[in-house]
């Protein structure tokens, strides 16, 4: 009676309970026909629901590598989210719901906040393949799901268009305020450098070509040096100054002998200059002012004319001629001999000291120092914010061009590909299909109440209820009598021949 | 022993208290005005027809096959008197008043043993007389069930016909069920004295005899209750105690009790208490097995001999 119980009788065991759940029949067939009958009852009793549907195309009107990454194109996804946030947004639901008078009864009861969440749920925004939206609205009357459809539409189109173009208005405004303040710093950078050149000419050389060409033997020297030698830096400063000196010295003989690189740049910038210039003539041979593609060749010829314009003026002011009169030679004569003579005792101060010692500057050698960490200040800060001004350009330019396809008429980014249609039918689910799932649905219910009605109840049906319960031995099985036809079924019955042998 | 001696002896049906049948329906019908209907319309036909030996009390009282058969359908019909145990010693036995029902021609269809002896239900039954000579061989059964119609009647029937089949032994088919009796309805029978009223009159006069009604068998004697008049007494334990001991000795083999439901009542125990053992009877698709457990809970001590499972 207890044990393991096998297979065979975890099977019947099974069997019971479905041959249970067969006896509660009636109750399935009640639910069955509850359901259904309920089911079919709200399949045609319920609104008929109509559903217009507008595709819309995201498309870019110009394309995005030309505008910069940043600020042409997004990501699908980003996309479709960001415009499904304004076809959603609260205000503009509300101003629609008051055009075409939508859900009067929520209003008035709830308020214009409960009639827009309801609405909300009446629109679908789903992201198709690539940048293909489509936009649909649900209501009783196909008319109004229709125009609704139509207006979301124009509205989502609105409102993206007025979006970019206070984007871009904003970003480039941005941009003119940063430019400004950074071109006022590079003027004010540059003016301290030229103030610094004017007072040490020693350097001027240093600013540009030549600046790189004794950075060049500096660097050499650097690398002539044994490794793991530490060398004085007030010996190197005065060494650099030595160098300096002797590039004054000779300085007639090498503007001769190598070609100025500014003029070089220069060449470059009035290349680009005409080159810009017949890109624009060219476009406007063929497009209008207000043409994208001529925006942009007016905004690279206006590049151009600016970065030739600012090498011109440097090379102006590096390339003033340098009075070194006989009168200056013999001072400059007089410094080197006077740093040589430095470096001299330096060096011997040095070597009696030993290699490990410290050996005190001079004040001439401090004084050189000095100037050469002020050197090296101004030239980095002129350096930083010509960048900084360089990189600002190129976004400005970038803002403008977006601002002007923004606010151009060939900006239109989203159009309707297919308008919203009149609905002949009904959306699904239909009649037929409610029904049928709420029949379905009633089956499921039905078997799972029998089912559960079979595993609740603790009736005995056959042996194996009685000896799990184990309270007594079972004696004996009697079955049921065979079944009499329905008109013969009766309490008694005629007694049987051999009934009188007992 | 005289014929009119053994009508004097014969167990008076006259203290039985009269009271009224509590359903509505035809008025109660007394055993002698029955028996003088059943003469007077057996006299107006022996002048039309040919003497019939069939055409006797059973034959004038039978119900009409498709009509339900009632207790007020159920007359009289015992044919012939019989006494045993004629001594008046109390400890040899009580003296017995045997009166013989015959066969009707219809059966009740919880006869089964009668109605189908040669099914596999009788031989069920059959079977269970031989589980409960292994389980000690009780001699006093009583049978119940957990709730009312769970085949209490039905087993206690069919296992005393089991008993005494083929007369391998005698037995007493008590019914201790006093408040919803059916085993006179069951046989087709009025009995000549009820059981309850024997009961309470064995109380104050134990040495008088008892009457019994041997059904369709001579193996087979039944103690059946009125059903009309019956005042739903309770059963007196120390009475119904005395009488199954006497019965015991008044030579039946086997005693079968009809019992009313355990739950509910403490009938049950109180005739548990004289049985040799319980015997439940459960039916398929009715029974529970919270109030089987509930039942045998209450029984407690007494000696389950175990379950028949009817039905399925």
């Amino acid at each position: 009676m207890s044990g393991a119980r096998s297979a065979r009788d975890r099977l019947d065991r099974i069997t019971s309970i479905l041959a249970r759940a067969t006896r509660f029949y009636l109750l399935a067939m009640a639910t069955v026909l509850v359901g259904g009958a309920i089911a079919v009852g709200f399949a045609f009793t319920r609104a008929r629901v109509y559903k217009s549907e507008t595709l819309i195309l995201y498309r870019e009107a110009i394309r995005s590598s030309a505008l910069g990454e940043d600020v042409g194109g997004d990501p699908a996804r980003k996309l479709g989210m960001r415009l499904r946030e304004m076809v959603l947004s609260r205000t503009r639901l509300s101003q629609i719901i008051d055009e075409f008078h939508l859900y009067t009864k929520i209003v008035n009861d709830r308020g214009h906040v409960d009639a827009v969440d309801e609405m909300r749920t009446h629109i679908a925004f789903r992201v198709r393949d690539g940048d293909t939206f489509g936009l649909s609205f649900e209501s009783d009357d196909p008319k109004l799901v229709q125009a609704v459809t139509a207006r979301l539409a124009e509205a989502l189109i609105a409102e993206n268009s007025r979006h970019r173009v206070e984007q871009a208005t904003v970003t480039k405004e941005f941009l003119d305020t940063e430019g400004e303040r950074i071109e006022a710093d590079l003027k004010q950078k540059e003016t301290e450098l030229a103030q610094f050149l004017s007072k040490h000419p020693e350097f001027a050389r240093e600013s540009s070509t030549a600046a790189a060409t004794v950075g060049s033997a500096i660097l050499a020297a650097k690398k002539a040096m044994p490794v793991g030698v530490v060398k004085d830096p007030t010996l190197l400063a005065l060494e650099r100054e030595s160098m300096r000196i002797d590039v004054r010295l000779g300085l007639s003989d090498r503007r001769k002998a190598a070609p100025p690189t500014e003029s070089k740049v220069i060449a470059e910038a009035e290349a680009e200059l005409q080159a810009a210039q017949k890109d624009l003539s060219d476009k406007l041979a063929h497009f209008t002012d207000q043409h994208p593609d001529v925006l942009v060749a007016r905004a690279r010829m206006k590049l151009a004319e600016t970065r030739l314009r600012r090498w011109t003026a440097l090379e102006s002011a590096e390339a003033r001629p340098v009075d070194v009169d006989a009168r200056e030679r013999t001072t400059l004569q007089e410094a080197l001999a006077k740093v040589t003579a430095e470096i001299a005792a330096h060096r011997l101060t040095k070597r009696k000291v030993g290699g490990a010692g410290v050996v005190q500057p001079s004040g001439n050698a401090s004084r050189i120092v000095a100037i050469e960490t002020d050197w090296t200040r101004l030239s980095r800060e002129v350096v930083e914010a010509r960048t900084r001004h360089q990189l600002l350009e190129d976004k400005l330019f970038k803002a403008s061009m977006a601002q002007s396809s923004a606010s151009s008429e060939h900006n239109a980014q989203i159009r309707i590909v297919d308008p919203a249609y009149l609905p002949t039918h009904p959306a699904k689910p239909g009649r037929i299909m409610m029904t049928a799932v709420g029949v379905i649905a009633s089956i499921g219910l039905a078997l799972a109440l029998a089912l559960g009605c079979a595993l609740l109840d603790d009736r005995i049906y056959d042996r194996v209820d009685i000896e799990r319960l184990e309270v007594m031995p079972l004696l004996a099985v009697v079955p049921r009598a065979k079944k009499q036809k329905r008109g013969l079924q009766r309490r008694t019955e005629p007694v049987p021949k051999q009934a009188g042998d007992v | 022993m005289s014929e009119r001696r053994r009508r004097d002896r014969r167990p008076s049906t006259k203290d039985e208290p009269a009271v009224p049948v509590p359903t509505p329906g035809p008025p109660p019908v007394s055993e002698e005005a029955a028996r003088g209907a059943a003469d007077d319309l057996r006299g107006d036909l022996r002048g039309d027809l040919k003497r019939d030996p069939l055409l006797d009390r059973t034959a004038l009282t039978m119900v009409p096959p498709t009509q339900k058969m009632t207790l007020q359908d159920a007359q009289p019909v015992i044919d012939s008197l019989e006494r045993i145990g004629e001594s008046d010693d109390p400890e040899s036995g009580p003296e017995m008043w045997v009166e013989r029902h015959r066969m009707p021609s219809r059966l009740d269809r919880r006869l089964v043993l009668l109605r189908e002896p040669d099914s596999w239900r009788s031989a069920c039954f059959r079977v269970l007389r031989h589980r409960l000579a292994e389980h000690g061989d009780p001699r006093v059964i009583a049978v119940t069930s957990a709730e009312r119609g769970e085949g209490k009647t039905t087993c206690a029937v069919n296992l005393a016909l089991a008993l005494g089949e083929c007369g391998r032994a005698r037995v007493l088919l008590v019914e201790a069920n006093l408040r919803a009796p059916s085993l006179a309805a069951l046989f087709g029978f009025t009995p000549p004295a009820c059981f309850a009223v024997q009961l309470e009159r064995h109380r104050r006069v134990p040495l008088d005899p008892w009457s019994v009604v041997e059904a369709y068998s001579p193996s087979l004697h039944v103690l059946a209750v009125r059903a009309e008049g019956n005042p739903r007494p309770l059963l007196d334990g120390p009475a119904f105690a005395c009488t199954i001991a006497a019965l015991r000795r008044g030579g039946y083999e086997y005693i079968v009790l009809d019992t009313p439901p355990v739950l509910g009542s403490a009938d049950v125990n109180l005739a548990a208490d004289s049985a040799d053992g319980v015997l439940f009877t459960t039916w398929a698709r009715r029974s529970s097995t919270r109030a089987l457990r509930r039942a045998v809970e209450q029984l407690a001590p007494a000696k389950i001999l175990g379950v028949t499972l009817l039905d399925v």
